[in-house]
């Protein structure tokens, strides 16, 4: 069991003369799950997609099985080898599961598709794995988690035998995310070898056997897991990097007086029970709650995307007509949505064009858009968020992840918001990030304005909001005001 | 803070390439009209008084002028991720119209009446996409095959000459110190169309909608209305169009503007416009039409019959609008 599938020597990969990958060594063993971490921009999926051969490195060597690939050998011939699961599906979503898993690859009986042999070979293959999902659903009617599984599984049916994954339970609820890591394991056991690149440390700690930390393109760490510690993990990732998030201020700290925002008795056509909360300045307030438990239809609710259609909002005393994100906007509301690809930026424009959108009308100097001015206001943004960007002119699509998710909340920001609705905004983004978020929440709140804050995770919630809402059946069911003492195993029990 | 690297030299030398090239992509239209004027007046200088001649050139420009101004609105309607079929078939009903009102009640209610039917079809297509939720390729391909029935019922296929000798000078027929007035019409909606685009916020929602139309909905963009307003703008340029397609001929036709729609589209898409949305030049649809202005013109100069003429004409668009498309991902 000691053979190495894939091993990288001396490898340097530059993208116009800057140093991507800096002599990095790598080795995956057979029957091995390798974790790789480290933040936005360090490498990783630079690293990933040369073993997958969609880059062909500077310089070094890659080796499959012992043998060296020569780097013109075409990705496709590579493909037999090594798969790499994007974060974006690769899927058909009106096949079903057997077609997509044999697409373009199906075994033919008299020249026309053998579908019968197809669903049996996938049916014996989910069964001997332990996966329920049935050959012949649609793949549009899977669940996130399932789609995950069926992408994996058709890459092993395909037999390679090295998969590689970039952030493969980012979408996924601890359930789907459990179920996903019984897969992996069995995968595991069953000769295959696996990457997982991930910004979830503890999930890392849980299912790998061994970690790869990349730092400015520099091989950090490379131990077997029970060698090491989660701490000595986010010292190599971060090396001297300071940081440090100034602390929530609890509920009690903050006064509670005159509301920012007040809901009353509001309902709406997909959600009919009337709803109540004050929002108070200097608050950030979480949304605790499964999915489906109606954190969405609030936020749509209070955005003019699912508008009231009885009771009312009011914003500092005033009584406020939400029918669109428009008016919402005008209103100081502002939404930081789920996805920030689909729902937040437009990745054909440049960093400039997509913060200054919300503000366009506004920066107008007789009937022309005063540039200058829109410059100002978007430098000081790149500068309050640090955002990394060389230029302000930059096509969005070229900045990383979390560098994007800065962009979205620097919308809200330039915006002169009150409110923000914060949809799972540290989704996929890495710890540093992560902190430069959270301080750009704090110094947001102390201004005076409030965040109604939604998290896939619990740990977020704990550590940011000073109140935190349970949400079901798209009520509020309970208040924890506090958070300090609350617990993850507590929250988890109460919003089931 | 210190001297700059020779790295970071390098770096900046490698920004200007980069720059450079850019430029060069974005200016293909240019670059392209360029050389096409080249080589067709090195080729056809024997040709009648010559490619080259000003007489030549104002004829070319004089054409393509109304394709043009029909191109700043479909550049529009396709920056949103629209598009706008209807635009010929309203080029002769307002043709129509106008030279009708034109004979009754004179200039002023002729030029209100071509306007107003141009903008009320840009109404109706508005509401269509914007409201009622359809495709524009389908909303608005409905109503071309509708206003092009009622082009030819209006009149029963009649001509509707003018004879106004004013109309005809301002909408089309004149010169204004060798300059044809058509040219003076086009440049001035191409500079309007521009800088509506470039500089006025509502060309930068019109091309944050094409380029995400959720981001836009979401960063308080009131999406409908712009929609809705980019598919009366083009509706009331091809209005514009009709009336001065009118002046031009002499008189309206059911016949005038049949298939400029996808002159417009082609022309837009010459000049770097991405059919997808959220990218486009007016400018460069401009140059887009004067460019399949010069081709069509030398064809005719080459002694190719009306067929060949087609044949190539179409290969031509095909090879211009490879080579001016910007490369995208799949």
């Amino acid at each position: 069991m000691n053979e190495n599938v894939i091993e990288l020597r001396n490898i340097v990969m530059k993208f116009d003369g800057v140093r991507a990958l800096d002599d990095v060594n790598f080795i995956l063993k057979k029957g091995e799950i390798r974790g790789l971490v480290g933040k936005n921009g360090a490498g990783k999926s630079t690293l990933m997609k040369i073993i997958a051969g969609v880059y062909i490195q500077t310089s070094g060597k890659v080796l499959y099985n012992g043998q060296e690939i020569p780097p013109t050998l075409s990705i496709r011939q590579r493909e037999k080898t090594v798969s790499m699961i994007f974060q974006e599906y690769s899927l058909a979503e009106e096949l079903t599961v057997a077609q997509n898993i044999f697409l373009n690859f199906e075994p033919t009986k008299n020249g026309l598709i053998d579908d019968a042999k197809c669903v049996k070979i996938v049916r014996e293959f989910f069964k001997n794995i332990g996966i329920t999902i049935d050959p012949l659903t649609k793949v549009r009617e899977l669940s996130t988690g399932d789609m995950q599984l069926v992408e994996i599984a058709k890459a092993v049916i395909r037999n390679t035998s090295v998969v590689l994954m970039d952030e493969p339970t980012a979408a996924l609820d601890s359930e789907a995310t459990q179920n996903f890591f019984e897969f992996i394991k069995k995968l595991r056991d069953k000769g295959y070898s696996i990457v997982i690149s991930s910004h979830h440390l503890k999930d890392i700690i849980e299912v790998c056997d061994s970690v790869t930390v990349l730092r400015d393109g520099k091989v950090t760490l490379d131990k077997d897991i029970h060698e090491i510690s989660l701490e000595q993990i986010i010292s190599s990732m971060l090396g001297d990097t300071a940081y440090k998030h100034q602390g929530k201020r609890t509920a009690k700290l903050i006064e509670h007086n005159t509301p920012l925002l007040s809901a009353r008795n509001i309902s709406s056509k997909s959600r009919n029970s009337a709803l109540s909360f004050n929002l108070y300045p200097g608050e950030i307030v979480g949304l605790a709650g499964l999915k489906g438990s109606g954190r969405t239809e609030i936020f749509n609710n209070l955005f003019g995307i699912d508008p009231i259609t009885d009771g009312e909002i009011v914003i500092n005393d005033e009584k406020v007509r939400i029918t669109s994100p428009e008016k919402a906007v005008k209103a100081g509301i502002f939404l930081i949505p789920e996805n920030r690809l689909t729902q937040g930026l437009s990745l054909m424009h440049t960093l400039y064009d997509n913060m200054t959108l919300p503000i366009i009308s506004k920066l107008i100097k007789r009937i022309l858009i005063d540039d200058r001015k829109g410059k100002i206001v978007v430098r000081n943004m790149i500068e309050k968020l640090s955002i990394k960007t060389p230029s302000m002119d930059i096509t969005i699509s070229q900045l990383s992840g979390g560098n994007q998710q800065k962009v979205v909340v620097g919308k809200a920001l330039s915006s002169h918001s009150k409110v923000m609705l914060m949809d799972d905004p540290m989704y996929g983004v890495d710890i540093l990030t992560k902190f430069e978020i959270a301080n750009a929440m704090e110094n947001f709140t102390k201004e005076g304005n409030a965040i109604l804050f939604v998290s896939s995770e619990l740990e977020e919630l704990i550590e940011y909001c000073s109140r935190i809402f349970i949400i079901k059946d798209f009520r509020i069911v309970d208040e924890y005001e506090d958070t300090l003492q609350l617990t993850e195993d507590a929250l988890m029990a109460a919003i089931q | 803070m210190g001297t700059v690297s020779r790295e970071s030299k390098k770096v900046i030398n490698r920004d200007y390439i980069k720059i450079l090239i850019d430029i060069a992509r974005n200016s293909m239209v240019f670059i392209a009209l360029i050389v096409l004027f080249v080589v067709f007046s090195f080729t056809l200088s024997n040709v009648g008084k010559g490619f080259a001649s000003p007489d030549n050139l104002w004829n070319i420009i004089r054409q393509t002028s109304l394709i043009a101004i029909l191109s700043v609105g479909m550049s529009f309607a396709l920056a949103a991720g629209q598009i706008d079929l209807s635009v010929g078939a309203v080029v002769a009903v307002t043709g129509l119209t106008s030279a009708l009102v034109l004979r009754g009640y004179g200039i002023i209610p002729a030029i209100f009446a071509g306007l107003s039917v141009g903008a009320a079809v840009g109404a109706l297509n508005g509401i269509l996409v914007a409201y009622v939720g359809m495709p524009a390729f389908l909303a608005t391909l409905g109503t071309m095959i509708a206003f092009q029935g009622v082009a030819r019922t209006m009149t029963e296929l009649k001509s509707i000459p003018i004879t106004n000798q004013t109309f005809i000078f301002i909408f089309g027929g004149g010169d204004f110190r060798k300059i044809p007035v058509l040219v003076i019409w086009m440049l001035l909606f191409l500079i309007i169309g521009h800088i509506m685009l470039r500089k006025m916020p509502f060309g930068r929602k019109v091309l944050a909608i094409g380029g995400n139309r959720k981001a836009a909905l979401y960063s308080g963009i009131n999406v409908k209305k712009t929609i809705f307003t980019v598919m009366v703008f083009s509706g009331l340029l091809a209005g514009l169009a009709g009336i001065l397609w009118a002046g031009w001929y002499g008189g309206g036709r059911y016949t005038i503007g049949d298939g400029s729609e996808l002159s417009a589209i082609a022309a837009s898409v010459l000049g770097g416009t991405s059919i997808m949305g959220g990218i486009a030049s007016i400018l460069g649809a401009g140059a887009g039409a004067i460019m399949i202005g010069m081709i069509n013109t030398a064809l005719v100069m080459y002694g190719l019959d009306v067929y060949q003429q087609m044949i190539v004409r179409g290969v031509v668009i095909i090879i211009a609008v490879a080579a001016t498309q910007r490369r995208k991902g799949i």
